[in-house]
């Protein structure tokens, strides 16, 4: 009579996979539905700081080291990294903050159009990737507002 | 009825043609999965602290086809090499196989070790700006939520189902064309990770709460492909006494 031992763990194994696979596919967390993760904190330090070096004013900004001054629109582009390994500096990130007057802020990331209106003293987290993207900001004040960028905590 | 050691070719052959087919499933599965709008990123980054309604408002998100999945291909396209490898044992003369197994282990392995490095680098980097966007909010979080948030975790399910069907098929054959393959302990170190790998990344669709699903799936990319980089480096060096004996019976002949 031949061994039957491999085929019993055999069977035993196919069994066990297909009750893992159900238990997968059964779980509590998956589709849109899962809650927000507690670990996913938005103060994590993560990514490479963004500087004035990485940016590019347009006309009608007027950059001096990390103070954006501008009336009326200012569009400024985040330079693309080049070299380096494609991990290095993955994300970029700084502080946005404005000055006294309101400041609308478009921000073009990963091929997303994302707005915001910023009230005076508002603080916002800018982050891009290597591919870097665009900024605008559109002041509504006929004496110029001005945006200072800091380092990310 | 064979006798022991033989091997029911057709039976063989079959349990090939099902691990073929998965490994085509896993390299065609990003065609498949996903695409298209998923809806307003609003109904999942409403509850998020710092995201204001009017960052999202008109901001529609994508269903990302994730790669586990596909780099699950790099496990399983290796073991479907060791099958032909094992075929080719059947259909080729002892002295001819003898010849070649080393060699074409040897280049494959090599081969297979670039393509896994390469793959692991991506998957490694993809996983950084995944990880770097989901924890910058508000902006960083959002085009996360937009890219990779509403991950297709139905479609998966029935992708890795059809996967561990055509793996259970190709397991069940191959012992019925040889019930030895059992004792075959690399071959079956080989199919047990490629079952077990599969599983880990089911349970991880379906376990982790939705818009990190994403991550948990790209970071068993990351995994895969570091296995099937280990995996490589060890055939490539179990390939080579193999390719210097060859060698040194094709110098011994010559003289």
């Amino acid at each position: 009579m031949a061994d039957r031992k491999p085929l019993v763990v055999l069977g035993v194994l196919v069994v066990a996979a297909i009750l893992l696979y159900l238990l997968g596919v059964l779980g509590p967390g998956g589709g849109s539905g899962g809650s927000w993760p507690d670990w996913a904190s938005p103060d994590r330090a993560a990514g490479d700081p963004l500087t004035a070096a990485d940016l590019d004013g347009g006309p009608g900004c007027d950059v001096e080291g990390t103070t954006i001054a501008f009336t009326g629109t200012c569009a400024v582009a985040v330079r693309e990294v080049t070299g380096g390994f494609g991990w290095e500096r993955a994300t970029r990130r700084a502080i946005l903050t404005t000055g006294s007057q309101p400041v609308g802020l478009t921000v073009t990331l990963a091929g997303r159009t994302l707005s915001h209106e910023l009230d005076p003293g508002e603080d916002v987290r800018l982050t891009y990737t290597r591919e870097g993207g665009t900024f605008v900001l559109q002041c509504g004040s006929a004496t110029g507002c001005a945006v200072v960028l800091r380092k990310d905590a | 009825m064979p006798v022991l050691g033989e091997v029911r070719r057709p039976l063989f052959f079959l349990a090939a043609f099902a691990l073929l087919l998965a490994v085509l499933v896993e390299t065609g599965s990003s065609l498949a999965l996903g695409g298209g709008s998923a809806g307003p990123v609003a109904s999942l980054a409403g509850g998020i602290p710092g995201v204001e309604p009017d960052m999202v408002d008109g901001v529609d998100a994508d269903s990302p086809p994730g790669n586990g999945i596909g780099y699950l291909a790099l496990i399983d396209g290796y073991l479907l090499f060791s099958v032909v490898m094992l075929a080719l044992s059947f259909l080729l003369s002892q002295r001819a196989y003898g010849r070649v197994q080393g060699i074409v282990t040897l280049v494959v392995s090599f081969c297979w070790i670039i393509l896994s490095f390469v793959m692991a680098l991506g998957a490694f980097v993809l996983l950084m700006v995944m990880f770097g966007l989901f924890v910058s909010v508000p902006f960083g979080t959002i085009a996360y939520l937009a890219i990779w948030g509403f991950f297709p975790v139905g479609e998966s399910a029935a992708v890795l189902g059809l996967l561990l069907l055509l793996k259970i098929v190709f397991l069940v054959l191959l012992v019925a064309a040889q019930q030895k393959f059992l004792k075959a302990v690399a071959l079956m170190i080989h199919v047990a990770m490629s079952f077990v790998l599969q599983l880990v990344l089911g349970i991880v669709h379906g376990w982790l709460p939705g818009v990190v699903v994403s991550l948990g799936d790209q970071l068993l990319a990351l995994v895969f492909a570091i296995v099937s980089l280990l995996g490589a480096v060890w055939a490539f060096v179990w390939s080579i006494p193999a390719v210097v004996n060859a060698i040194r019976v094709s110098f011994s002949r010559e003289q």
